[in-house]
């Protein structure tokens, strides 16, 4: 009896075997990326330069001094890219302090910077306070955008999937990110806090739909309790009536589940509502002495006892905005734009650097802030330890100059990214020599393989962030995403 | 293995291979619907194509499942875009008691203009698509319209005559479902029909029947154990026209 109906060594080992199996197979073969939720929430800034940027002024940087970037009399340079470096510091004076700097550059009159030892370069458009965070940021180069049209790239970007016609097709990488967090973006008031850039949300929850909005003031607005509301018995009255309401016509509507998102977001709306942490977002030129200390961080200029308004308005406050967001528990996702645009078609010198520069130093400045805010669940550790970043355009900029002193647009783009599951330091991918074109790679190796390699896109990128963060991809498997392994902390 | 073993190691296998617990339901809600003669399993959808209907394939193993029939049940429902809103609101309320067009007001300044940007109205040089999903920044935003153009449109029923009162054209200032319920349910189907496009006939409580109780639970809390007054009815067709304002039914078609 014992024997037949207890247990035994070997029935465990059966079972356990067997049941093994079965957890291995939901981590690899059969859905290949659902990994366990973190432990400690990841958090998730994605920054984006609109209208296309010259990478050649930051995230793929030529040396100038080499003869194949320089053109020989009237001859153009045999490599088909022009740095145009030179015009660029005629125009800017902190392009010209790069091209003049020994150190920290790969040498006076290259334009290249490097962070300490780190293989990843930049171009003379970034300033000392985004390349102070050298060590964990990598790059991928060679990106194939298969788009020149704006929206596309954007899209294409946003979603990790290519668009269907210039529609975006499923929902963009902050949805998916507070989307895949229940428990926890769905406990916080804006938990996908999005300042410009479009979103969106085809798939999850409302508690996941992007808050888009355009300033600080917008923010205000939003948590701010209902302006004109008659008292509290009213309120509490009209939401039992909605949580009862039901109606033919309402079932008539949600055949395609629009009015259950509607009732959803009228919830999530009703939640989002915080007078307290509202007062966090009153960005006035003479705010509180604990806003005056985030201004004072990010750099806005204070004059006669009055913060500069401009500033405020631009890449600086936007980004005072996020790291208000983010440490004050109100976001888990923030997606942000951070300059004007990028489209030089014509006069494209000082300018493209001018604007890429004042986005890059924001970008720093954010993150150095979020290197001061201790994280709320991880002892000794900071937010930034616990910040996934993705900095991205939709495409670039051709690498010969055109006849107006512009660029225009170029299919090969690079990115930047860094985080908890990323290793910094690092390149993945690169242009080639010649007319920057993208390249085929082997993403196990990360090296060139020109025969059976492949092309870099968008859609890799998005699955080696949600992979580094222990999230699942399974939403762009359909447009065969592979991990960027060498980019990867646990590949 | 005995059969025990065997069960206890499917179950083992079983839950390995369960689906990962943050994959979304399917938000299609399938219903009756005529046979357009698409419902056949040589239909296969694109490889991202959203899933359709509760036996198809969204293909390529996208969040559709797999095989079974493609079932369109019926045409799409959309969300008003804002100018579409404002129009709307405009046309309901009609004029205050300045002659100015009852609006949204945050303040002194026009709602609808002043978030306009926010609530992704394009402006056909940075945003060419509006958006119209009912986000929660949307709803939000509504919520304050509602509030907003309600309180207003009590205050100008006050000096309306009979005919041009929008709110309360049916009642008089201190009726209740108690004291004159005919007079209420013609009121509610009124707003009913004005807000929602919707015709209840005299006969037909069903509709009505959640405003009714809104509107009585609303002036019973406001006026406790005092006699009503019509500052408490006031605040019940107030929170009526709300409700009315933030439904779904207003705001899809």
């Amino acid at each position: 009896m014992n024997h037949k109906h207890g247990s035994t060594r070997r029935r465990f080992l059966e079972i356990t075997g067997l049941g093994g199996l079965g957890l291995c197979l939901q981590q690899t073969m059969l859905s290949g990326d659902a990994f366990a939720q973190a432990a400690a929430p990841n958090y998730l800034l994605m920054v984006y330069f609109t209208g296309g940027w010259d990478q050649l002024l930051a995230l793929d940087p030529r040396d100038q001094r080499q003869a194949a970037y320089r053109f020989n009399g009237t001859t153009r340079p045999t490599s088909g890219i022009y740095p145009a470096y030179q015009e660029s510091a005629d125009a800017d004076p902190l392009v010209r302090a790069v091209m003049n700097a020994t150190v920290g550059t790969l040498g006076a009159g290259s334009g290249v910077q490097r962070p300490g030892t780190s293989a990843a370069t930049f171009g003379p458009a970034v300033p000392a306070s985004m390349l102070a965070h050298g060590p964990d940021l990598s790059i991928i180069r060679g990106i194939s955008m298969d788009t020149l049209t704006h929206e596309v790239g954007m899209r294409f970007f946003l979603t990790g999937k290519f668009p269907r016609g210039v529609q975006p097709s499923g929902s963009s990488l902050n949805t998916v990110v507070a989307g895949q967090s229940v428990g926890f973006s769905d406990q916080l008031d804006l938990p996908n806090l999005v300042l410009g850039p479009e979103s969106y949300n085809e798939t999850f929850g409302a508690y996941a739909s992007p808050t888009r909005v355009n300033n600080a003031t917008d923010v205000l607005n939003v948590l701010s309790p209902q302006a004109v509301t008659a008292n509290t018995i009213n309120q509490a009255t009209l939401e039992a009536f909605e949580r009862q309401a039901d109606s033919c016509e309402g079932h008539g509507y949600d055949v395609s589940g629009l009015v259950g998102q509607f009732r959803a977001s009228q919830a999530q709306a009703r939640r989002m509502t915080n007078g307290a942490k509202a007062n966090l977002f009153r960005f006035v030129t003479q705010p509180t002495p604990d806003i005056a200390q985030l201004y004072d961080a990010f750099g806005i200029r204070l004059a006669a006892g009055v913060y500069n308004s401009t500033d405020l308005a631009g890449p600086l406050g936007r980004a005072a905005i996020a790291a208000q967001a983010l440490t004050q528990g109100l976001s888990q996702a923030v997606a942000m734009t951070v300059t004007d645009s990028l489209d030089d078609h014509f006069d494209l010198f000082g300018q493209q650097s001018t604007s890429q520069r004042l986005g890059w130093d924001a970008v720093g400045k954010l993150l150095a802030y979020l290197k001061t805010k201790p994280h709320p669940f991880q002892a000794g550790k900071t937010f930034y330890d616990y910040t996934t970043l993705l900095v991205f355009s939709e495409f670039s900029r051709t690498p010969m100059i055109n006849a107006r002193d512009g660029r225009d647009h170029h299919l090969t783009n690079s990115c930047l990214v860094k985080g908890p599951g990323i290793l910094g330091g690092r390149v993945f991918g690169a242009s080639s020599d010649s007319g920057m074109g993208a390249q085929k790679w082997n993403f196990t190796t990360g090296a060139l393989n020109a025969t059976s390699g492949k092309l870099i896109k968008p859609t890799d990128v998005h699955a080696t962030l949600l992979r580094s963060m222990g999230l699942s991809y399974n939403h762009i498997t359909n447009n065969l995403p592979e991990l960027i392994r060498p980019l990867l902390r646990n590949p | 293995m005995n059969r025990i073993t065997l069960s206890l190691a499917a179950l083992a296998l079983w839950a390995g291979c369960t689906e990962s617990p943050h994959e979304q339901p399917p938000r299609v809600v399938e219903e009756a619907a005529p046979d357009l003669q698409l419902g056949s399993d040589t239909n296969t959808l694109p490889v991202d194509h959203p899933w359709v209907g509760t036996g198809g394939t969204g293909g390529g193993g996208g969040a559709g499942g797999s095989g079974g029939a493609v079932v369109v049940q019926k045409y799409g429902a959309r969300r008003l875009s804002v100018p579409q809103i404002e129009a709307s609101v405009k046309a309901i309320f009609g004029n205050d008691s300045a002659g100015n067009p009852i609006t949204w007001k945050v303040g002194t300044a026009d709602g609808f203009l002043r978030h306009r940007a926010t609530l992704g109205v394009p402006d056909y040089l940075n945003i060419v698509d509006e958006n119209l999903e009912p986000s929660p920044l949307f709803l939000k935003f509504m919520m304050d319209m509602a509030g907003s153009v309600c309180t207003q449109g009590v205050v100008a029923d006050r000096t309306r005559g009979a005919a041009d009162k929008v709110l309360t054209r049916f009642v008089q200032p201190t009726d209740t479902v108690a004291s004159a319920p005919q007079r209420i349910d013609e009121n509610l189907r009124h707003l009913k029909l004005v807000f929602h496009g919707t015709k209840v006939t005299p006969g037909d409580a069903l509709p009505i029947a959640q405003l009714r109780t809104l509107y009585t639970s609303t002036v019973q809390a406001a006026a406790g154990a005092a006699t009503v007054t019509s500052t408490h009815t006031e605040l019940g067709w107030r929170t009526v026209c709300v409700a009315l304002l933030t439904s779904p039914e207003f705001h899809v078609y």
